[in-house]
């Protein structure tokens, strides 16, 4: 009976094969960035977190827009305190979530604060955009100013990201297995003074 | 015990399980919450099947091409069966599968229509222009209404913009002033909130004397219209008014161009969804299909090798029967024609064992009879032969080859005239049977004189001729006694009783005659004189001399005819011949006497006296024979042998003299046998006699290189000497 033994070429070959396959493979483009980020004390208790966010879409995400397609976005906030090893525990936490839609009547992009139902309407993509990144960078957090200890570290985390449940399913499947519309950040995290 | 068929169930549930998880992946993708959650799972479990299933079939597939290869029995069928289960399963899954996907492309595309995305787009740029001309009239309306309130003090706006609102059924009216500071509202809701102005995109996009408009669609649903208008050709800026109209769509027409817009959006959706719909239900559909076709597969190795497996059992099972082994039997696990296949098989080879172990123990049945049948014919005395038709030996037993001196056994299935060289007796005895069988008597004895070199051997001979009723073949069966011995027993003890009867009537007589003579003489020898004294000393001198002689006649017969009366003792022969030789070395002596004696005999028990009176009489009659020839020697030896008979001691007591005539050589032991003028012929007989009392024998026969020798051969454990055999050293 032969045996077959993978020598250390075969196998430098298929991982060769493999990488290259990787490098094919539709990759997701980071479309949305959080460029700055910071916050002001409305009042006691009210903390409203400011995200400066350079927006754009991913050809495949434009086109689908364009074709009718609605694309959610969700902004998150969280107030988190470092637990050294233990990481960090998120104390409070908020997020809008934004809906962007191509209006074929007015021929105008609408872009809508699910939450409060407010509607703001872009003629062009860009000014859509530019109100989507408006509207997700607004985030309000209630936070019990008295529960912060002195001394103690708090950090403040933020991260923008595509809903993908809200895309129709067929879009999912691509969402999922081809990591298309990659708009997902990583957390943004900054220091609460 | 039937098997339980373990993975045909865990194939079975499999299969359920695979099943299982399709109809909830179809379900998931219909449902968007599902698809989130259970997608990825779904997904990594039927990659997981796919690879195990896929591992699986590989394997079993490689093992089948194994074992094909090394010929193990019923892998052929079973990778014939596997690839025909494969085309069987593969050829119409992949019909179906291409009709499916072509049916799936088509559908898909068949649900889009050129003429349907024309009427929709038209069906909406007709509801945009019938919106359009309500905007336009209502911007016109706008417009003219700032020209009134351009220069209107601020007092007086509230009232007019209220007038106004009502007339044009405005939701909202809303006059900026410098710094976006809003002059007057008036809307037509009291409970709404307070009004915004502009926003600076809306001011931002205005031009001079252009009022800005927009259809704007409401949260409710509804449709409404803002328009926003400054006076004169006038931009909009800080020492300007500006007037912002929201007007509601009349809610039939808004209605309408909302569905409209609906269908038409849904539409466009569905269409450019359309390539992921179809990689999708492609996507699924191969999923499916490459899971059903490897269970297939796998289910179609386990098929094959559950419907081989008997076959395979009965391939061994017959390669271990053609080997001879009839105990296999093989597994019932079906009821189908193969597992009465199996049966039969199984019958088969148990009645094929029971008659194998009825012949065995007929064989052995046989085996013992033969075997007591030999051990019958071997411990006979007397030789017993088996020729068939043909006269070719068949049997023989141990009696027979010592009778006849011939290993007949070597001789199996040979015709007697074969034996004519190394066994003369055998050409002998059947020369002189050969006409009886010859002629098939049916039942026949006679006495066969054979000769040999030590004499001649009478035997007394009966065969049957044994024919078998079912051919032409028989046997005759021949038994022949040695009845030398016998014969001359007979003799000696007649012999003995002659010889007994001679000592008692005639030595008793004896006495007196010569007492008698002597008397005669005496008394008539004073009385006469000259010749007749002379004449009777001589006559008186004769009857004394023959009476003497007669005693020592009668002496010599009583001496043969006594019975023994031996006293045994450890005997060292060696010394007891040197003793006896001694006597005859010296001068005066015929011939002279050699010792050629072996350093190591052993020790016998023995009657000195007589074993010195065998010597001398051996002795005496040797050097009688070399009388008076020139180089005349008596060579006395002794040697220790061990043979059939047991360990004995052989004497030879040998002369170079000129040997026994063969006529005298057969009866040279038998009384009153003597070719000597003066001899008693006693004396061999008695040297017998010793010999016989002790045990052993005695032949003689005459030497190749000439002259006679006497072998006598004595048992060293005779007389009970068992243990105490010295061994003396020279």
């Amino acid at each position: 009976m032969h045996c077959w033994h993978a020598g250390p070429e075969v196998m430098r070959g298929w991982l060769f094969g493999l990488l290259v396959l990787l490098l094919l493979a539709p990759s997701a483009t980071m479309a949305t960035e959080i460029r700055h980020a910071d916050y002001i004390w409305q009042d006691e208790n009210r903390l409203l977190v400011r995200l400066h966010l350079d927006m754009s879409l991913p050809d495949v995400l434009a086109d689908a827009l364009a074709n009718g397609v609605v694309v959610n976005f969700r902004s998150e906030v969280r107030l988190e305190r470092a637990r050294g090893i233990l990481g960090e525990r998120t104390l409070q936490s908020a997020s809008n979530a934004v809906r962007l839609e191509y209006y074929a009547l007015s021929r105008h992009y609408v872009v809508t604060d699910v939450e409060r139902q407010q509607m703001d309407f872009a003629p062009t993509v860009g000014d859509a955009l530019e109100m989507l990144a408006r509207r997700l960078g607004r985030v309000v957090l209630e936070v019990d100013r008295d529960a912060l200890r002195p001394g103690q570290d708090y950090t403040l985390a933020s991260r923008v990201q595509l809903d993908h449940t809200a895309l129709p399913l067929p879009l999912q499947w691509d969402a999922r297995l081809r990591g298309a519309y990659g708009t997902q950040l990583g957390w943004y995290r900054w220091s609460l003074e | 015990m039937r098997r339980f068929p373990w993975g045909l169930l865990g194939m079975v549930v499999l299969f359920l399980l695979l099943l299982a998880s399709l109809v909830v992946m179809g379900d998931a993708a219909q449902n968007s919450d599902r698809f989130e959650r259970l997608f990825l799972w779904l997904l990594a479990f039927h990659g997981l099947v796919l690879v195990v299933l896929g591992t699986m079939i590989i394997y079993q597939l490689a093992r089948l091409i194994v074992q094909n290869r090394d010929g193990v029995p019923g892998s052929r069928l079973t990778l014939r069966l596997v690839f025909g289960f494969m085309l069987v399963a593969v050829l119409p899954a992949t019909v179906v599968y291409y009709f499916s996907f072509k049916f799936l492309n088509e559908g898909v595309d068949s649900w889009f229509d050129v003429r349907v995305d024309g009427a929709l787009e038209d069906a909406l740029e007709l509801s945009r222009s019938s919106l359009d001309l309500r905007v336009r009239q209502l911007s016109r309306e706008t417009q003219e209404i700032m020209r009134q309130l351009e220069d209107m003090s601020e007092a007086l706006v509230p009232l007019a913009l209220n007038d106004v609102r009502a007339q044009l059924n405005a939701q909202e009216l809303t006059l900026v002033g410098a710094n976006n500071r809003i002059i007057a509202s008036s809307t037509d809701s009291p409970i709404r909130r307070l009004p915004s102005p502009p926003g600076a995109d809306i001011l931002w996009r205005m031009s001079p004397g252009q009022p800005f408009t927009r259809l704007e669609p409401q949260p409710d649903g509804s449709l409404v219209i803002r328009v926003v208008a400054t006076g004169g050709d006038r931009r909009p800026g800080a020492d300007s008014r500006i007037l912002q109209g929201i007007y509601p769509v009349d809610p039939r027409m808004s209605a309408l161009a909302v569905r409209v817009e609906d269908a038409f959006v849904d539409y466009r959706e569905f269409a450019y969804l359309r390539g992921p719909i179809k990689q999708g239900f492609i996507f699924t559909m191969s999923l499916a299909l490459a899971i059903s076709l490897m269970a297939a597969l796998w289910a179609g190795l386990l098929v094959a090798r559950r419907l081989v497996r008997p076959v395979t059992d009965l391939a061994e099972g017959t390669r271990l029967v053609a080997s001879g082994d009839y105990s296999t039997r093989l597994a019932v696990s079906r009821d189908d024609e193969l597992g009465f296949l199996v049966r039969s098989f199984n019958a088969m080879t148990r009645t094929l064992s029971e008659a194998r172990q009825e012949a065995e123990r007929s064989r052995r049945l046989l085996d013992a009879e033969r075997a007591y049948l030999e051990s019958v014919l071997q411990h006979l005395r007397s030789g017993v032969l088996a020729l068939d038709g043909s006269l070719r030996l068949r049997t023989a037993n141990d009696a027979a080859c010592q009778i006849l001196e011939c290993d007949l056994r070597a001789g199996h299935n040979r015709f007697p005239s074969e034996f004519n060289e190394d066994c003369p007796l055998v050409a002998q005895f059947f020369d002189a049977i050969s006409d009886a069988l010859t002629r098939r008597e049916k039942e026949w004895s006679r006495e066969v004189v054979v000769f040999t070199r030590s004499g001649r051997k009478v035997l007394m001979t009966r065969a049957v001729w044994l024919p078998n009723p079912g051919n032409n073949r028989g046997l005759h069966a021949i038994v022949f006694d040695d009845m030398t011995e016998f014969l001359r027993a007979q003799r000696d003890a007649a012999w003995g009783e002659v010889a007994r009867r001679l000592a008692h009537e005639i030595k008793n007589p004896l006495t007196p005659i010569q007492l008698s003579a002597e008397r005669l003489s005496r008394r008539l020898g004073k009385t006469l004189e000259g010749a007749d004294r002379e004449m009777l000393d001589r006559a008186t001198q004769t009857i004394v001399q023959q009476v003497e002689a007669m005693k020592t006649l009668v002496n010599a017969f009583r001496d043969y005819a006594q019975a023994p009366r031996l006293a045994l003792a450890p005997l060292d022969l060696n010394g007891l011949l040197r003793d006896v030789c001694e006597l005859y070395d010296g001068e005066g002596q015929p011939a002279r006497v050699v010792l050629d004696l072996a350093p190591r005999v052993p020790t016998i028990r023995a009657d000195a006296g007589r074993l010195r009176q065998l010597m001398h009489n051996l002795v005496k009659n040797a050097l009688e024979a070399v009388q008076g020839r020139p180089g005349g020697e008596v060579r006395v030896s002794t040697r220790s042998l061990e043979d059939d008979h047991g360990r004995r001691v052989e004497l030879r007591v040998a002369d170079n003299g000129p040997g026994i005539r063969q006529d005298f050589l057969e009866r040279i032991f038998e009384p009153y046998t003597t070719d000597k003028p003066r001899g008693t012929g006693l004396g061999l007989a008695v040297a017998q006699k010793i010999v016989e009392e002790h045990g052993g024998m005695i032949e003689c026969h005459n030497q190749p290189e000439g002259g006679a020798v006497f072998v006598i051969r004595i048992p060293v454990s005779h007389g009970g000497d068992t243990g105490g055999v010295g061994e003396q050293r020279e």
